[in-house]
């Protein structure tokens, strides 16, 4: 078969494939972003023992590996609590979590760089400390953060293939399906490139695009 | 202008600012100097009401809640261009934008910054930022400007082109604090230098005071180490370089010019020429160098020269109502202070623009002199 043939005979599971890694990267934004932005401004501006915690929490997701720690959540974890949680939503916890720990990361890491003396000159100025956030720190800290924030969620999507070992219908799992019954892994697995093109292309136009525009280091 | 009485921020015992009183007048340029860590930026910082203070005042009058204050790490908007940069503070607090921009727009004409107006600042060099940031300061409608070391990390020729720019400020009447370790500069624009030891003002006097007539051994040589890293300051030790320096300066100087003296007491000079002033004088006198002195006491020496040489030795005494304790010499653009200690010492300042400013003074002593 060819690879039209292949897409024109298995669209629908290709299709089903394809929007089930689209949600499950969806929920892992979702998940991390917010979550780890807000974590990340009270460890960096707030709260010592939360910024202890984040790093903390990023060197145990540095030295644990995500696919043992997918598995781990998986099955000892929901065996010891006697609960079963839908495999995507096991995907989503622990990538999300995962997200979020490297979101609060990056954002925690980059107020702690980010000058005093910016706020100092506004203050001097007479701009208030509302003033300060919004005209000067928001601006500067997302012009910072944004391009690296946007690779790590590349990766995350990457990693989204990991869940297919825990039986989640995503692309991979699909490809592997289709495979099984059409024996034609040079075609399926070249419409997998493809796909994952698709999907992760958009994402580094972006970056680039996000790392030439705001292409800043600290005046 | 700024009233400050009994300010202490403390940061631990030791460490902080204790107890500090001065005033500033309007359109007065104090120099704070000292040796690293001895407060100057703990001091600029409270008066700019960034660090809080634990005990006494700090007043402005006409105060609107801001002044300009400038550190010495570049404190210009990373996100914004320069003309934002300028902008952004006024039109926040709710100034029209497009007057805003006009005004900054003629301002950075006026300092030859126009044409960087829609320039990110990361494109800046080191001396171009320091200077849009005073110019950022200047926009604040402040009339006090305090500067923190502002030309620490920059090169001498961009350091040159920011204490210009301030200089010209200072013409526009802004009061300004001032942090430096540039003796030159100091010298030209402060009114007063105030010096810090350990948190605390331990001198507050006039410049030309300060640095001419010192007697504190310790701030003596502070000042000679910051004029040795000055670049338009030269030191000469010792009685070696000592004689050497005033030989070779009887060769430089052009015939009939003048050498004016201020301050001078007695035949202290002549010792440490040693068996080289008949060689120094008899150059003098062939070129026909003029010594033009106010003095406080004349010598022995100094009444033979004017009765033998009456053309080349003019000198007069020092009116007693007059407190001008400063030794200097000035000749083209040149001013040069001695230290008469063990081991003599001269100071050197090349700049014509201190060379001036000194020689008016000189004359304004002059005629008061008899």
């Amino acid at each position: 078969m060819s690879m039209l043939e292949i897409i024109v005979e298995y669209k629908f599971l290709f299709l089903q494939g394809f929007l089930t890694t689209l949600e499950l990267i969806l929920a892992i934004i979702l998940v991390g972003v917010p979550f780890g932005t807000l974590l990340g401004i009270l460890g960096g501006r707030y709260s010592r023992s939360i910024a202890k915690c984040v790093r903390g929490l990023k060197f145990l997701t540095k030295v644990t590996p995500v696919l043992v720690l997918l598995f781990w959540l998986h099955y000892p974890l929901q065996a010891l609590l006697h609960i079963v949680i839908d495999p995507f939503w096991t995907t989503v916890i622990a990538l999300g979590g995962i997200n979020m720990i490297a979101t609060a990361f990056i954002v925690q890491s980059e107020l702690e760089l980010l000058p005093r003396s910016y706020r100092d000159a506004g203050k001097t100025l007479g701009l208030s400390k509302k003033q300060i956030v919004q005209n000067i720190e928001l601006p500067i800290l997302l012009r910072r953060i944004a391009p690296t924030i946007g690779l790590h969620q590349a990766t995350m999507l990457e990693y989204t293939l990991f869940a297919s070992l825990i039986s989640v219908p995503e692309l991979f799992r699909v490809a592997q399906t289709i495979n099984s019954m059409v024996y034609d892994p040079v075609a399926v697995y070249s419409l997998l490139v493809i796909f994952f093109f698709i999907l992760l292309a958009p994402f580094h136009v972006l970056i680039s695009f996000l790392q030439s525009r705001y292409k800043m280091i600290y005046a | 202008m700024l009233n400050v009485v009994n300010v202490t921020k403390r940061y631990c015992e030791t460490k902080g600012i204790f107890n500090i009183s001065f005033k500033v007048g309007e359109g007065e340029i104090i120099c704070l100097l000292g040796k690293s860590g001895s407060g100057k930026s703990t001091l600029l910082k409270t008066l700019a009401r960034i660090e809080e203070i634990n005990e006494g005042s700090i007043t402005y009058t006409n105060d609107e809640g801001h002044v300009g204050y400038v550190a010495q790490e570049y404190t210009l908007w990373p996100h914004l261009n320069v003309l934002d940069n300028l902008t952004l503070a006024p039109t926040v607090r709710g100034a029209h934008k497009k007057k805003v921009q006009q005004e900054a727009l003629r301002l950075l004409e006026r300092f030859d910054l126009v044409e960087y107006a829609q320039t990110p600042v990361q494109e800046l060099s080191g001396g171009q930022r320091q200077r849009v940031a005073i110019l950022r300061a200047v926009m604040n409608k402040s009339k006090v400007l305090l500067l923190d070391e502002i030309t620490s990390a920059l090169d001498p020729e961009l350091t040159k082109s920011v204490l210009d720019l301030i200089r010209a400020l200072s013409k526009d009447g802004y009061t300004m604090v001032i942090s430096t370790h540039h003796m030159s500069f100091a010298l030209s624009i402060a009114d007063r230098i105030m010096f810090l030891k350990d948190g605390r003002v331990i001198q507050d006097r006039a410049s030309a005071e300060f640095f001419f007539a010192q007697e504190d051994p310790e701030i003596k040589s502070f000042i000679l180490d910051i004029a040795k890293k000055d670049e338009e300051i030269e030191v000469f030790r010792g009685k070696e370089q000592y004689q050497a320096y005033h030989l070779g300066l009887m060769r430089r100087l052009p015939c009939g010019s003048t050498i004016y003296i201020a301050g001078a007491v007695g035949d202290r000079w002549y010792a440490p020429m040693g068996d080289f002033y008949e060689q120094y004088e008899e150059t003098r006198l062939k070129k026909g160098i003029t010594w033009k002195m106010v003095m406080y006491e004349q010598g022995e020496i100094d009444l033979r020269l004017m009765k033998d040489y009456p053309k080349y030795n003019q000198f007069r005494k020092m009116p007693e109502d007059v407190q001008n304790p400063a030794n200097y010499n000035v000749c083209g653009d040149t001013v040069i202070t001695q230290i008469f200690d063990e081991e003599p010492t001269i100071i050197q300042i090349k700049n014509q623009k201190i060379a001036d400013t000194y020689k008016r003074f000189f004359e304004e002593l002059w005629r008061s002199a008899k």
